[in-house]
């Protein structure tokens, strides 16, 4: 079954299946049947692109309308100046689309998503309101006559274009899956199930959802131009903010998660009240009730619901539960002593030092790192222990740059970290991990592994987008890399698992895993055994270290287990108060008097 | 100079109407930290109820006006128990979202109900105009501005005073703690709705009774008031308020001297400014991070 779900492009060929039906059916439909199936198809684009920007991006937007109408627009304005024909107009308004979408995504650098949500509100209304104004283009109130569409000089009829408008839905559809399967998804669901984290790995949260923006409005604008010729007739007073809301609603009745969601999602809303037409003014109830027991019962929307009952009955359903995973506890530990002691063995020493030199941390009036220094040299394992409240996580999060450094100098590689954010960190080779777990509900281990190496990947849109070599390798790469951190983190059974189904010690592993897959250069754990039972621990911490011999990094472990630290750190630099006061080689800072004090009083 | 303090006359008065309905979008986004988007639709159904009991079937408006508050007491607590508390729980825009449906279903519903024509609500206001100063005061305009006031300052000693007002502010600020203290969560949902709704009803009789009452009427001073609050802060409900005074202002500054297009655009511009520099708006504070 897995190896069938493996097979590439099996959803590729079903889309063109229907696609080819619909073709196939439309010869035989009235006129007026032409025009909703039209519609219907046409309400999947933008359905799917909010699959984009809401469904993977995590960013609702209800400023649909004014983009369908700058769409619209363009359409109208090239017709009416050029000649250029319906492949011009629908340049025009990808183009215009896109670029409204990128404007009003920008806001989201500085602000979170619901005043984003609150943004596009407002950009739906003005937006009626300047299509009103502009009558030379948009004959005002009175609307425009849009002459019928012209492609490479031949004009279509409304069932032609009801073909080219399955041929730019199968385009459209197939350029988001491309987009969502691989890394620019990958990024997409990790900013939006956890912005803490993907940060860490390289990704900036605002221009992430500025790409979403801007593919999600080149859709949007692509609809508009064919929503002008199927209906012959616009006005401004089609583009209100109930129109942006039914976009929407369109995506999440589907099932916002899934493209082929937009589909269902548009036949109900588009198609189910022409078929209630004789039900009259009520239908609008009838639809209205059902959105709301959709909303009740699936709140995945109709394609989360298949999905769920396919799991459940369908063919491939699982008769057992996933296999515990395996603890060797000892083994592991022994194998990261093991390594340790001969360092000098290690495949690629490739780690980088960690200069940290008089910093201060202060939130508000408490100073939680007072004027630390400390000094990693590369390829090493330090151990940074203290008491609760001595800042141990503080100085991790200025290290990776999630507190705010008010005095000193943090240098990675010799280079200065002062300015750069937690993404641009992680191009200097800073992975971490965190305390409090911060993963991506709805993914899978393996979405997870991919995701750590977003960084790492090794190809951009473009080759994603068209399937281009760069691409083929770099995801082929990705995966044997994440099969491998897998294999060494006790995984590679589990790689499918979604994490939210996984018990809290796994979740641990998955956590670290996610950091430590694109070989980071400085690695910095936090607490990775808190919350486990001590052999979980020790097996974790073992195999993360072996880990990281492996590919040589340089390892700073936040641990309470001071056992733990004693036996795999080569050095210990103990805290207090956000102060220094032990620095040496575990079997010294043992036997330190101020450490054993801090620790077990006097 | 006229002219200056006319635009600054006419701009408090609409902005009186502003700050009545930014608040009731305010009180919803404080204590349930969510936007309800179906405050026109509530409100202007309410409208059409006191316009058909009071006008239609002639019982006058004392009538109308009794009937127009039951249904707004009725209506926000049918939102609260049967679309709030079921989603309230969990993912923020699922509520918004499930708003937005309502209001698309409430103006449906008006349509249906009250047919599609539009009607004068002849509201028993007084009319005619004094002139102060070569400066011209709308006399329906200035009731409805004291109506605004007067409704405002009953919210305010309502939150202040009153067990549920003191209740409602803890709820706002932190939820568990005020559950924790024996603040009955349900109750402050509920009544914070229908205090909601009924400011909704009054914003929406006092608009029909300075333009017209017709399905959607309202959409537009939503709009307007939506950016007064988020002007002022959405979750300030003394900055909700102070935004709906300053964007009537605003508004009725840039009508008069600057160019159309400018007043067109003058919400959305001042929402992205806004939410640019300010993003909690001039008197609000950024609680915890939001989503």
């Amino acid at each position: 079954m897995s190896a069938l779900r493996r097979v590439p492009g099996k959803d590729v060929v079903i889309g063109l299946v229907v696609l080819l039906l619909v073709c196939g059916l439309a010869g035989g439909l009235t006129t007026y049947q032409v025009y909703v199936v039209t519609i219907v198809v046409i309400f999947t684009i933008i359905g799917a692109s909010h699959t984009v920007l809401f469904g993977a991006a995590g960013q609702p937007s209800v400023g649909h309308a004014a983009l369908l109408g700058a769409g619209v627009y363009a359409a109208v304005a090239v017709a009416a100046n050029t000649s250029w024909g319906l492949q011009g107009e629908l340049v025009a308004g990808v183009v215009v689309g896109g670029l409204i979408g990128v404007v009003i995504g920008l806001p989201s650098l500085r602000i979170g998503s619901l005043y984003l949500a609150i943004a596009t509100l407002a950009l739906c209304v003005v937006a009626q309101q300047i299509y009103f104004e502009w009558s030379d283009l948009t004959g005002g109130g009175a609307g425009t006559q849009v002459p019928p569409p012209t492609l490479f000089g031949s004009t279509y009829t409304p069932l032609g274009l009801l073909y080219i408008t399955l041929a730019m839905t199968g385009v459209s559809l197939l350029f988001a899956r491309n987009l969502l399967r691989g890394r620019q998804g990958r990024a997409w669901n990790a900013v939006r199930t956890s912005p803490l984290a993907a940060s860490s790995l390289g990704m900036s949260l605002g221009w992430q959802k500025v790409g979403a923006f801007g593919v999600s409005g080149a859709m949007v604008g692509c609809a508009g131009v064919l929503y002008a010729h199927a209906v012959n007739y616009v006005s401004p007073q089609d583009f209100t903010l109930d129109l942006s809301i039914i976009t929407l609603v369109i995506a999440i009745i589907g099932g916002q998660r899934y493209l082929w969601g937009a589909a269902l999602g548009s036949v109900f809303v588009e198609g189910v009240p022409e078929v209630l037409r004789a039900t009259g003014e009520f239908r609008y109830i009838i639809f209205g009730g059902v959105f709301v027991l959709i909303m009740l019962f699936f709140p995945e929307g109709f394609a989360g619901g298949v999905v769920m009952l396919w799991r459940r009955f369908g063919p491939g359903r699982r008769r057992t539960a996933p296999a515990a995973v395996e603890l060797q506890p000892t083994a592991t530990l022994v194998e990261a002593q093991l390594a340790r002691a001969t360092t000098d063995d290690t495949p690629q020493a490739d780690g980088v030092g960690l200069t940290v030199s008089d910093v201060r941390v202060a939130f508000g009036g408490v100073t939680a790192v007072d004027g630390v220094s400390i000094d990693v040299a590369p390829g090493s394992v330090v151990g940074l222990v203290g008491p609760n409240g001595a800042g141990k996580t503080t100085l991790l999060n200025a290290i990776s740059g999630f507190a705010p450094v008010e005095a000193g100098t943090i240098t990675v590689d010799g280079q200065a970290l002062r300015t750069r954010r937690p993404a641009q960190r992680r191009g200097l080779g800073v992975g971490r991990t965190f305390q409090n777990l911060s993963l991506h509900e709805g993914l899978t281990v393996l979405d997870h592994l991919m995701i750590g190496q977003h960084s790492t990947a090794g190809y951009g849109p473009t080759s994603q987008v068209l399937r281009l070599p760069p691409f083929v390798r770099g995801e082929a790469r990705m995966r044997a890399a994440a099969m491998e951190t897998a294999e060494i983190l006790g995984l590679a059974d589990l790689v499918d698992e979604r994490v939210e189904n996984l018990a809290y010690g796994v979740q641990k592993r998955v956590d670290v895993a996610r950091a430590v897959v694109a070989r980071p250069r400085l690695l910095l754990l936090d607490e990775p055994a808190a919350g486990l039972t001590p052999d979980e621990g020790d097996d974790l911490v073992g195999r993360v270290l072996v880990h990281s011999r492996h590919v040589g990094a340089t390892v700073v472990l936040v641990e309470h287990n001071i056992e733990l630290v004693m036996r795999v750190a080569d050095r210990v630099v103990a805290l207090n108060f956000g102060r220094v006061i032990a620095d040496d080689v575990p079997a010294v800072v043992r036997r330190q008097d101020d450490f054993v004090e801090a620790y077990l009083g006097s | 100079m006229s002219g200056l303090l006319q635009a600054l006359v006419t701009g408090l008065m609409t902005g009186g109407v502003y700050a009545l309905l930014a608040l009731s979008i305010a009180l919803i986004f404080k204590t349930m930290d969510t936007v309800n988007f179906a405050t026109a639709s509530m409100g202007a159904f309410c409208a059409f109820l006191f316009f058909q009991v009071g006008t239609v079937l002639g019982l006058g408006w004392g009538p109308g006006l009794l009937v127009a508050a039951l249904g707004a007491v009725a209506l926000g607590w049918a939102v609260e128990r049967g679309i709030v508390r079921p989603l309230g729980g969990g993912d923020l825009f699922r509520l918004v979202l499930a708003t937005m449906g309502l209001d698309i279903l409430l103006n449906n519903a008006t349509q249906i109900f009250f047919g599609s024509g539009v009607q004068n609500i002849n509201a028993p206001l007084p009319t005619g105009a004094w002139d102060v100063g070569g400066v011209t005061i709308d006399l329906t305009r200035l009731v409805i501005l004291a109506i605004a006031v007067a409704s405002t300052a009953a919210i305010a000693l309502v939150l202040r005073y009153t067990n549920l007002g003191i209740g409602m502010r803890a709820f706002a600020q932190d939820p568990q703690a005020a559950a924790l203290m024996g603040v009955p969560a349900r109750t402050v949902s509920r009544w914070t709705w229908i205090i909601s709704s009924l400011l909704g009803l009054v914003a929406a009789i006092m608009v029909a009774s300075v333009s017209v009452l017709s399905v959607g009427f309202l959409q537009g001073t939503f709009i307007s008031a939506f950016t007064a609050a988020v002007l002022g802060g959405l979750s300030s409900l003394p900055g909700a308020v102070a935004g709906g005074f300053i964007l009537g202002v605003l508004e009725a500054l840039s009508i008069s001297y600057a160019p159309r297009a400018v007043t067109i655009v003058l919400p959305v511009l001042i929402i992205l400014v806004v939410l640019m520099i300010r993003p909690a708006g001039l008197f609000g504070r950024l609680s915890a991070q939001r989503a």
